[in-house]
C-alpha cells in the first residue's frame, strides 16, 4: 500500500508540528512556520490504529466480512454480492454461503487469495484497486509477503523463508572465549537481534526451529557465550534445512477434511528447570488417520481392553468380511 | 486443546459466518478434530470411565476429564501414537529437530494403527529407525539428481561397453551407432541394408557371368545372322528386283544352325530367368533368416538395456538409502559427540574446583601447621594464641611439627598411587590435558 496512514481516518485531535529546515526551505514558508496535522504520519502512535479502522470501514463497506477470530482476516461469500447470486460457482466455494476469496492485512501488506473462476472474486478485486491506492499489485505465482516466499503451482502452495535464511548473519564470537563466560551488553544485543531473526521464520514456516529458539530466547538474558554459540548452532541447521516449507496441497473433498493436532511435552528439559511443550495442527484427508478402531463399542479404556480387542459377536459374516475390506483399504494393504 | 478448539472454531466461522460466537461454540466442529499424543498413562486416562483413585496429581485426573469434555463436545476424538511416529517431538526436543525438518519436507502424514500397542521402547533400534524414517525425507535425498549426472549413468557408452559387450554379441555395426541404441527401428533398418546388399551382390555374380554369355551369344549370332540377309553381288543383267534363286537361300543345315543357335539363346534365357528367380528366393530366405537373427539380437538388445538400467536403479537407490543411512548416523554420532563433549566439559568443571578445594585443604593441612602441646595437657594445639594455652605458663608449653610420616602417608592430599602421584596431581594434569586438547583440536 502507498502511504498507508495517510489513507487512514483523519486526525480527531489537534496536532501541531514544527517541520525540518529543509521542508520549509523547500516550502518557502518562513522558520517559525508550525503546521496542523491533517492526517495521521509515520511515527505518531495512533497512526497505524487509524490506518486500521480506516480500511476495515472500506472492506466492509465492498462487502466483505470480518472474521470473528481473526480481525485481520476478511471473508469473501459470493451470497452477499448480487453477481454472485446471479452466477454462482459450480467449484472450489466453500459453505452454503460459499466462500470464494479471504483477505488477510498485515499493517499495510495485503494478502488476498480465492477462486479465480469467480465472477464475485473478479469484481471485488477489481473493486479493491479503485478503493485503495496501492504501491504495487502482484498476481504472480512466486511472490514474497512479509518476508516468507509463497510459490503457487497447480500441485500445491508452498510457504518458506528461504531467502530470507540466507540474508540472516551469524554473530561473532571471539575466539578463546569460554562457553561460560559473560559477554559484554553489545553482544547481549546482537544475541537478541539473531534470536529475533529466527523467531520470525520459526512461528511462520519453519517449525523445526521453534524449539531450540524457545529455550534459547530463555537465556538471552543470561548473557552467556555458550547462548551465542547455540545461536549461530542453529542458524546453521536453519540454512541447511532452509527448503523446509510449509505445504498446502489440494487435500480432498471438504467433508473429508480431518484436523489432527500431535502435541508433546518434556519434563524439565529447560535450562532453568521448566518444561518444553508443543503442539503441530494438520489439516489432513481422513484417510490419512488409517481405520477407526474396530470394535465398534467404543475406544478401549485401557491398553490391557486394546490388546483383547475382539470381533464382536453380533457381527454376520458379511459384515465381519466388509469391514475388515474397509480396513485393508484404509491402511493401503489392498 | 484451547488451540485445536480455536482452529476447529476458526473453520466453522468460515463456514457459518451468519453465526455469532457464542452459537458456533454450541456446535460440533466438521473437521471432527483428532488429538494424538505418545503418552499410554495419558491415553489411558483419557478413555478410562472413571477418575483413575491410583493417580497421586488429582489435578491432572481433573485436566484429563475436562479435556475430555472439550474434545466430546467438539466432536474429536483421542489417539495414541508410538513415540518415534510422534511429528511433535521435535517441538519439545532439539535432537528431535532434525528429523522433524524431514518430516515436513516430506509432507505427508498417516497415522498408523498399532493393533498391538506397542511402545517405542519395546521396539527395535531397526524398527523404531524405519518407523521414523517412514513419512520422512532428508535434504540429501530432497536434492535432485543434476542432468549430467543422470546423462552419464544412462549414457549409450556405458551400455555399450559394460553390457552389451559382456552379455550379448553384437557386430560391429551396431557397436558403431551408439546414438541409434533404443531405436526400435534401428536394427531392422540394419538388417534390411544388410539382405538387400547381400541380394544385390547374389545378382550382380549372376548377371556378370550370363551377360558374358550373352555377349558370346550375341557375337556368333552377328555372324551368322540373318541368312536371309545375307548380301550376294549381282550379276551384271541380272535385276535388283529379282528373287535370288533358291540355292541361295537358307540351306538346312543353315536353318539348323539358326535353330540350334536361337535355342542356346533360348535354353541360356531360360537358366537365366530360373537361376535368377532361385537366386531370389535364396536371397529373400537368407534375408528372412537375418532379419530373425537381427530381431532376435534386438530383443536381447533391449533385455539387457532394460536388466542394466534396473540394475542402476537398484544402485542408485542403493547409493541414496546408504548416503540416507550414512548422514542420519553422521548426525546422531555429532550429537552424542556434542552431548559427550559437553558432559566432559562439565566433568572439567568439577575436577577444576576439587583441584582449588584440594590446595586449599592441603594449605590448611597439620602437616604444614605447627603444634602446641601443654606438657600434662591432653590435646594439641593448632594456634599459638589459644586461650587454653594462656592458661599454661610459656614453660609448660611445648612446639611440635607433625610426623612426616603418620601426618602425611595415609591422608588424602599426600596419598600417593603406584605411580607416586597425589591425587591433587592426578586432578591437575587432567584438567591441563583436556584444556589443551580444546585449545588445540586435531
Amino acid at each position: 500500500m502507498a502511504t498507508a496512514f495517510l489513507q487512514g481516518l483523519p486526525q480527531d485531535r489537534k496536532l501541531w508540528v514544527k517541520l525540518p529546515a529543509e521542508a520549509l526551505e523547500m516550502l518557502g514558508a518562513p522558520p517559525e512556520t508550525r503546521m496542523l496535522l491533517r492526517k495521521p504520519v509515520y511515527g505518531q502512535l495512533d497512526a497505524p490504529r487509524r490506518w486500521y479502522l480506516e480500511a476495515v470501514r472500506r472492506l466492509k463497506d465492498i462487502g466483505l466480512r470480518q472474521h470473528c477470530l481473526d480481525p485481520c482476516a476478511f471473508l469473501m461469500y459470493e451470497e452477499d454480492f448480487a453477481i454472485g447470486r446471479q452466477h454462482p460457482s459450480t467449484s472450489g466455494a466453500l459453505g452454503e454461503r460459499r466462500l470464494c476469496g479471504v483477505i488477510c492485512l498485515h499493517v499495510d501488506d495485503m494478502l488476498g487469495s480465492g477462486n479465480a473462476q469467480s465472477a464475485t472474486y473478479q469484481q471485488i478485486s477489481n473493486q479493491l484497486k479503485q478503493e485503495f491506492n496501492f504501491r504495487e499489485w502482484q498476481e504472480k505465482e512466486d511472490l514474497e509477503y512479509c518476508g516468507a516466499s509463497i510459490k503457487v503451482t497447480t500441485d500445491e502452495i508452498t510457504l518458506d523463508h528461504q531467502k530470507y535464511m540466507h540474508k540472516v548473519k551469524p554473530m561473532t564470537v571471539e575466539k578463546g572465549q569460554s562457553p561460560e563466560d559473560e559477554m559484554d551488553q553489545k553482544g547481549i544485543t546482537q544475541l537478541r537481534g539473531l534470536v529475533g531473526s529466527l523467531q520470525w521464520p520459526a512461528v511462520q514456516s519453519s517449525p523445526h526451529l521453534q524449539c531450540s529458539v524457545s529455550m534459547l530466547s530463555a537465556n538471552v538474558t543470561k548473557g552467556l557465550t555458550k547462548s551465542a554459540i547455540d545461536a549461530n548452532k542453529l542458524l546453521k541447521f536453519g540454512k541447511e534445512n532452509s527448503d523446509v516449507a510449509l505445504k498446502y496441497g489440494p487435500i480432498g473433498a471438504v467433508e473429508d477434511l480431518r484436523l489432527v493436532m500431535m502435541f508433546d511435552a518434556s519434563f524439565c528439559s529447560r535450562s532453568d528447570g521448566s518444561s518444553q511443550g508443543g503442539y503441530i495442527l494438520m489439516l489432513v484427508h481422513q484417510q490419512a488417520l488409517g481405520p477407526r478402531i474396530m470394535c465398534g463399542t467404543g475406544n478401549p479404556s485401557s491398553c490391557e481392553e486394546l490388546r483383547d480387542l475382539r470381533w464382536p459377536r453380533k457381527l454376520k459374516r458379511q459384515e465381519r468380511q466388509w469391514m475388515l475390506l474397509r480396513w485393508l483399504a484404509a491402511t493401503g494393504s489392498i | 486443546m484451547d488451540a485445536l478448539e480455536m482452529a476447529c472454531r476458526y473453520w466453522e466461522h468460515l463456514i457459518h459466518p451468519e453465526l455469532q460466537l457464542a452459537e458456533l461454540i454450541g456446535l460440533k466442529s466438521s473437521l471432527h478434530p483428532v488429538m494424538v499424543t505418545d503418552a499410554k498413562a495419558l491415553y489411558d486416562s483419557f478413555h478410562r470411565d472413571t477418575i483413575n483413585n491410583a493417580a497421586v496429581d488429582k489435578r491432572t485426573s481433573l485436566e484429563v476429564r475436562v479435556t475430555k469434555e472439550q474434545l466430546t463436545a467438539l466432536g474429536g476424538n483421542f489417539r495414541w501414537v508410538s513415540s518415534e511416529r510422534q511429528f511433535a517431538d521435535g517441538l519439545t526436543k532439539e535432537s528431535a529437530r532434525q528429523l522433524l525438518a524431514d518430516r515436513l519436507r516430506y509432507g505427508k502424514i498417516k497415522l498408523v494403527w498399532d493393533p498391538t500397542y506397542t511402545a517405542a521402547k519395546r521396539k527395535t533400534v531397526e524398527e523404531r529407525n524405519r518407523n521414523m524414517e517412514e513419512h520422512a525425507v532428508t535434504r540429501h535425498e530432497h536434492e535432485e539428481i543434476p542432468t549430467e549426472e543422470i546423462n552419464v549413468v544412462r549414457s549409450n557408452e556405458v551400455i555399450k561397453y559394460v553390457d552389451i559387450a559382456q552379455n550379448v554379441k553384437v557386430s560391429e555395426n551396431v557397436i558403431a551407432r551408439p546414438s541409434h541404441v533404443g531405436h526400435p527401428n534401428f536394427l531392422d533398418y540394419l538388417n534390411g541394408f544388410h539382405n538387400f546388399t547381400h541380394y544385390l551382390n547374389g545378382f550382380n555374380y549372376f548377371l556378370h557371368y550370363h551377360f558374358g554369355m550373352v555377349i558370346l551369344l550375341l557375337s556368333l549370332l552377328a555372324l551368322e545372322w540373318m541368312p536371309g540377309a545375307e548380301a550376294s553381288l549381282l550379276e551384271d543383267n541380272q535385276c535388283p528386283l529379282e528373287e535370288p534363286p533358291l540355292e541361295d537361300m537358307m540351306s538346312s543345315w543353315e536353318i539348323f544352325d539358326f535353330v540350334a543357335i536361337e535355342g542356346f539363346m533360348l535354353w541360356n534365357a531360360l537358366i537365366i530367368a530360373v537361376s535368377y528367380k532361385f537366386g531370389q528366393r535364396d536371397d529373400i530366405k537368407k534375408g528372412e533368416e537375418a532379419a530373425e537373427m537381427a530381431e532376435i539380437l534386438h530383443k536381447q538388445v533391449e533385455e539387457s538395456l532394460q536388466d542394466q538400467h534396473l540394475k542402476m536403479q537398484k544402485c542408485a537407490k542403493e547409493k541414496h538409502d546408504a548416503a540416507h543411512q550414512y548422514m542420519r548416523a553422521l548426525s546422531l554420532a555429532t550429537g552424542e559427540a556434542e552431548s559427550l563433549g559437553e558432559l566432559v566439559l562439565e566433568a572439567v568443571k568439577i575436577c577444576h574446583r576439587a583441584q582449588r578445594e584440594l590446595e586449599q585443604l592441603s594449605a590448611f593441612h597439620p602437616m604444614y601447621k605447627r603444634l602446641w602441646i601443654a606438657k600434662h595437657g591432653t590435646v594439641w594445639h593448632q594456634v599459638e594464641d589459644c586461650h587454653h594455652l594462656q592458661n599454661c605458663s610459656a614453660s609448660n608449653v611445648v612446639e611440635r611439627v607433625p610426623c612426616s610420616t603418620c601426618a602425611c602417608a595415609p591422608q588424602t592430599p599426600f596419598i600417593r598411587n603406584q605411580d607416586g602421584e597425589t591425587l591433587l596431581d592426578e586432578l591437575g594434569s587432567f584438567v591441563r590435558l583436556v584444556l589443551e586438547r580444546d585449545d588445540h583440536p586435531s
